[in-house]
């Protein structure tokens, strides 16, 4: 009797505190799962886990435009793009693999996209698979009953009390020039890439192509206006590589249909930009002013795109 | 279906438990022996169904078997060439499906030839049972056997707390719990700790040993990259990594098991405390050592034929014991080093030579340490990579070793660690504090926040296997 006591004793509590733990973690609702609020909500540290749970309800119910690319896509701050309301789904080296699984995940629930706009670059392409053991659907019951949630709340009175800041927005932007002044100027390695370290020629995985096309085929599939932007290269980086730079354009433009629209920021009209070093942080990501410079041809294209809807 | 999983702990266990003593509550025996049979197979099945008839013919085989063998009946071919039969029988089985395509590999790079490799999955926990069913085939041989109940004999195979990764079991340890009445009832201090042994060992595997395998696999698949430093982090990782993910699945079957009534032996004794690698084989994965000590090494002779044929017998016996762990040349060397450190020794004690106390157990760990990088490592060149990083003065700077955590997982990281550390080299061995488990507040303080702690991380983390699981 002793020990029937004492076990259901210590599994009723353990139960009970257990169960207080998620119902916090539900109420607090960091990842914006169930509640219909408004309210701003910041991706956390662990990028991939942070925006795929945003694709089950902060996003379709909030947003009506995606920006879906690895981290230079990541670094197109969304809320400064005009007429929608674009949430930078982009990832810190994220493959077309991992890009549709979050396409895919938001066009499930009930939503309001209209727009999406792609970052288009080789490295996207060059892996297929999920990179990491996250964006699974496990995650949706992890963030309210897991340790996870537990490290997000101290992560976030680290922040609440000056000690750490939060490289992201509400909309998904990821502040990599603050990250890297954060790090003491030092190039992150999963961030960074010198020109000098990089060697002309990329591989090309077939399965992630076919990720590109099944992104770009949902898109068409669910009526959704499209743009792509080839990221801009540092003009000295393109130029070593630029006949495979070229087909592999070529290749992915011819997945476009004729409505949607493609930016190629990579041409011999952009060689001011690219050849200005002041323009990028690092071999490929972009400084603050490269940053603006982006947006603001974004934005007119987004104008653009808007107004060929209009007359359809 | 892993122990470490929502699946297992919410609804496998939980309602297996309840209908098999529900069947035994109404004396249904012979069903509820049944039941938990049937449920282990879907148990095993969870993963790959068509590995079913495997392990069932293997069963039913050593079973007819291992009954003739055991019968005083006169059977028309002798009883050592029905033995052998059996044992060839079961040997071809793990052979096929384990090492063709080892052979095949060194074949045609003896050779220079083309042979195609056969690319068979290895079907789950194979090693484990056949090694079971030998034992058994040889007692029965041997005479040491009864003719056991076909229910009970294939719940010794079967049950699923040790089916997957061990303990190895033993006959004569296992069919007298199965058969005796008072295992049949339901008894609160076994379920108690069992579970309590059980959360234990789940926090070993998904708070300490997972923790370890984020370094250790990061180093191991960059070991070409890696500092002088990293490298040792990276062997260290591992070395912990393997401990308690292993440990923690035997505490997790030994609890299991024991809510059943059902006391599995220990396999584990503190094992990086040994003073030198005899003491070591005698507390690391104990119930394979066993095996090895008694189906092998004893039989080939033991210590009774002269001092170079013990040698031998002893370079054998674990050269075996590697190739048993997996079909590679990382494993026969890695068993070589371990048969050779039992040989020197053997050598040293013969000398009477002692040393200092602390500085045995320094050469004893890091042997070990240094060993595993071969059992861990993916091929021959990874490991020489990481061991010659490990041995020399490199100027490498490293590739970012901790870039695979965030910063807030630093804290996390820096108490389990240290906590693991500490706790392997100085705190009692659980099975010794499982002996003197009372129902006071200490016990259930520490039971309730284990469970906790046990549940926040099995819901953060993506259930890993076990590393056992591929041997």
């Amino acid at each position: 009797m002793i020990f029937k006591k004492f076990l259901l004793q210590s599994l009723l509590v353990t139960g009970a505190i257990y169960l207080s733990v998620v119902l916090l973690f539900v109420v607090l609702d960091d990842y914006g799962l169930f509640f219909k609020d408004n309210r701003k909500i910041y991706t956390a540290e662990n990028e991939r886990t942070s925006k795929y749970l945003f694709t089950y309800n902060y996003i379709p119910s909030y947003f009506n435009g995606l920006l879906l690319g690895p981290s230079l896509g990541d670094q197109i701050d969304t809320s400064l793009l005009n007429g929608y309301k674009i949430f930078n789904l982009s990832m810190n080296g994220a493959n077309t693999t991992e890009l549709y699984i979050l396409l895919n995940n938001v066009l499930k629930q009930e939503h309001q996209i209209k727009v999406i706009i792609l970052t288009l670059h080789e490295y996207v392409t060059e892996t297929s698979g999920r990179k990491t053991s996250h964006m699974v659907p496990q995650e949706y019951y992890a963030s309210f009953s897991s340790i996870d949630a537990v490290k997000l709340q101290i992560r976030k009175l680290i922040v609440s009390q000056g000690l750490a800041r939060n490289y992201f927005n509400e909309s998904g932007y990821m502040n990599m020039n603050l990250a890297k002044t954060i790090n003491g100027g030092k190039p992150t390695p999963l961030m960074l890439v010198s020109p000098e370290i990089v060697t002309p020629g990329f591989e090309v995985d077939e399965n992630a192509m076919k990720d590109l096309e099944n992104i770009i085929e949902l898109a068409h599939g669910n009526d959704i206006a499209l743009m792509g932007y080839f990221h801009p290269d540092p003009y000295s980086l393109y130029d070593g590589n630029r006949a495979q730079n070229e087909a592999y354009k070529s290749r992915v433009k011819a997945m476009f249909f004729r409505e949607d629209l493609v930016i190629d920021f990579n041409t011999d009209a952009f060689d001011f930009f690219r050849k200005d070093n002041s323009n990028f942080m690092d071999g490929s990501h972009l400084s603050y002013k490269g940053e603006d410079f982006i947006i603001e041809h974004l934005n007119k294209a987004l104008k653009m795109l808007s107004d060929n809807k209009a007359l359809k | 279906m892993l122990f470490n999983s929502y699946i297992f702990i919410f609804a496998f266990l939980p309602v297996v438990f309840i209908v098999y003593f529900s069947l035994l509550k109404r004396r249904l025996i012979i069903a509820a022996k049944a039941f938990l049979i049937c449920f282990s197979l879907f148990f095993y099945s969870w993963w790959n169904i068509s590995y079913l008839p495997l392990i069932l013919g293997s069963m039913i085989f050593n079973y007819v078997v291992g009954n003739s063998l055991a019968s005083t009946r006169n059977i028309k071919i002798s009883r050592s060439s029905l033995l052998t039969f059996g044992i060839v029988i079961n040997l071809s089985l793990l052979g096929y499906f384990k090492y063709t395509d080892f052979f095949i590999g060194n074949f045609n790079w003896l050779t220079s030839s083309d042979v195609g490799l056969l690319h068979l999955a290895l079907p789950l926990a194979i090693s484990f049972f056949t090694f079971q069913q030998i034992a058994y085939l040889v007692d029965s041989y041997r005479g040491e056997t009864k003719e056991y109940d076909f229910l009970n004999y294939a719940l010794f195979v079967t049950f699923f707390p040790q089916l997957i990764a061990g303990p190895i079991v033993h006959h004569k340890h296992m069919m007298p719990q199965f058969s005796n009445p008072r295992n049949l009832v339901k008894n609160y201090r076994h379920i108690t700790v069992g579970l309590f042994v059980f959360s234990i060992g789940l926090f070993k595997k998904v708070v300490i040993a997972d923790t370890f395998a984020i370094f250790a696999t990061h180093g191991f698949d960059n070991n070409l990259s890696l500092s002088t430093l990293e490298a040792w982090l990276t062997s260290l990782s591992y070395t912990f990594q393997l401990y308690f993910d292993f440990s923690g699945y035997t505490d997790m079957a030994i609890g299991a098991a024991l809510m059943f009534n059902i006391k599995l032996p220990n396999n584990f004794n503190s094992p990086y405390k040994a003073g030198n690698i005899q003491d070591f084989w005698r507390r690391w994965h104990i119930t394979l050592s066993s095996f090895l000590r008694d189906y092998i090494y004893i039989p080939l002779g033991g210590n009774q034929k002269g001092r170079y044929l013990t040698y031998f017998n002893l370079m054998i016996t674990f050269v075996i014991g590697g190739f048993w762990h997996g079909a590679g040349w990382t494993f026969i060397i890695w068993g070589a080093m371990h048969g050779t450190a039992l040989i020197v020794h053997r050598i040293w004690s013969n000398f009477g030579y002692k040393l200092n106390k602390i500085v045995a157990w320094f050469l004893t760990f890091n042997f070990v340490n240094i060993a595993w990088v071969f059992f861990r490592a993916e091929d021959l060149n990874g490991a020489v990579n990481i061991l010659l990083v490990m041995f020399s003065v490199n100027t490498n700077n490293g590739f970012g070793f901790f870039d695979v955590i965030t910063k807030i997982d630093i804290p996390f990281m820096l108490i389990i660690i240290i906590g693991a550390v500490i706790g392997c080299f100085c705190l009692q061995n659980l099975n010794l504090a499982n002996k003197k488990f009372i129902p006071n507040s200490r016990y259930r303080f520490l039971f309730i926040v284990v469970l906790i702690i046990d549940l926040l991380y099995i819901g953060s983390i993506q259930p890993k296997e076990f590393l056992y699981f591929d041997f």
